[in-house]
């Protein structure tokens, strides 16, 4: 190896090192912060980046359970709250609709909401309602794509 | 497609969605920078059009995430390591469009008329291809270095110029410490000066440098 070889060899060897060195992994969260700054990225921008990739591609279960729930949602439409239903007719459904849920092999703590049906309002017994049947549905649709 | 490992996928799922997750991304994007930029010096040139160093950590990201590549952390166990490899394979295979866009086409006549023939070319010689990619790159890193020097030598600090030499030798902070005898929290001060200069050179500042230089030769 010539001397002219022997010196672009130690040129590329240097610049591998600085490039290894500018990324070395044991910095502080600031470093590294300051360090995007200065190659013109924002590292909030990026971190929200980051959450939004993980909640595309690797949601954590609240946030699948979420997007079920709203998938199920968008599937029924906006059910309309049947008017003029009473109080008892309410509770009655709510019972209904949690004892299928046990049958769906979800024995639902339903029933610790049944001592509290006395002081709910009729708007809350109404949210109440629709909301166990989303869930409902979500359990009817998981056991389907599980016979399936 | 790459071969999928759903054990390792979860695992590297696991870890991003975990405490150490977002620094392990604020990492790997730097690293994509600082490599595309060390690429940069020696092909002159930044990413090709519509590619640039955060979509590429981007898509690394997600095809681990989604299995579609693979970690295996018997083999690497550091995630972020793993992940700055693909990150390295991925622009290496950007910038390489590159060099083989640089090859001068063997039969091209040399100045003079002449033709080149197998004569031309003794055994165990770069092939004419090689020697002008060698000869482009090691001018265009001479470059890149002697602008980062010039820039280090006009801040008048001693330290900063000893970290300088160091990294002919070593790449660690620790390392550097110890041949320099600079504590290693100052060589991490340093580093962010470094890293300063450093950004200010772009590969189309070195490339018009080469020019401008070569010119003068």
């Amino acid at each position: 190896m010539n001397s002219r070889d022997k010196r672009s060899q130690e040129n590329a060897a240097f610049l591998d090192n600085l490039t290894s060195f500018l990324s070395d992994e044991q910095r502080s969260l600031e470093d590294v912060k300051e360090s995007l700054r200065e190659q013109g990225i924002d590292p909030e921008s990026a971190l929200q980046e980051f959450r939004d990739i993980l909640a595309t591609h690797a949601p954590s279960w609240r946030e699948k359970a979420s997007r079920e729930r709203q998938k199920v949602k968008e599937s029924l439409g906006d059910e309309p709250t049947q008017p003029n239903r009473s109080r008892e007719e309410i509770v009655a459904e709510i019972k209904e609709v949690a004892n299928s849920m046990g049958s769906l092999g979800a024995p639902i703590v339903a029933g610790a909401y049944h001592s509290r049906f006395e002081e709910a309002s009729e708007d809350d017994l109404d949210s109440l309602l629709r909301d166990l049947k989303l869930q409902r549905d979500l359990l009817r649709r998981k056991q389907e794509r599980g016979n399936e | 497609m790459w071969g999928v490992m759903p054990e390792a996928k979860n695992r590297a799922t696991e870890i991003l969605l975990g405490p150490e997750g977002e620094k392990i991304w604020l990492l790997l994007l730097e690293y994509a920078g600082n490599l595309a930029r060390r690429y940069g010096w020696r092909a002159g040139k930044t990413l090709p059009e519509g590619a640039s160093p955060d979509s590429v950590a981007k898509d690394v990201l997600i095809k681990v995430i989604q299995g579609e590549r693979a970690w295996d952390p018997e083999k690497e166990p550091s995630l972020l390591i793993a992940l700055k490899g693909m990150v390295r394979s991925d622009l290496g295979h950007l910038f390489s469009g590159y060099e083989a866009r640089m090859i001068e086409r063997v039969d091209r006549p040399l100045s003079g008329e002449f033709e080149r023939t197998a004569d031309s070319f003794p055994v165990g010689d770069p092939n004419p291809e090689q020697s002008l990619l060698q000869s482009e790159r090691a001018r265009l890193e001479m470059t890149a270095l002697d602008l980062i020097r010039e820039a280090v030598e006009s801040r008048k600090n001693p330290e900063l110029e000893a970290v300088f030499l160091a990294l002919y030798y070593a790449d660690s902070p620790k390392e550097i410490a110890d041949m320099t005898g600079i504590p290693v929290e100052r060589v991490y001060t340093l580093g962010r000066e470094l890293d300063r200069i450093a950004a200010k050179i772009s590969p189309a500042l070195v490339a018009r440098v080469m020019r401008e230089r070569t010119s003068h030769e």
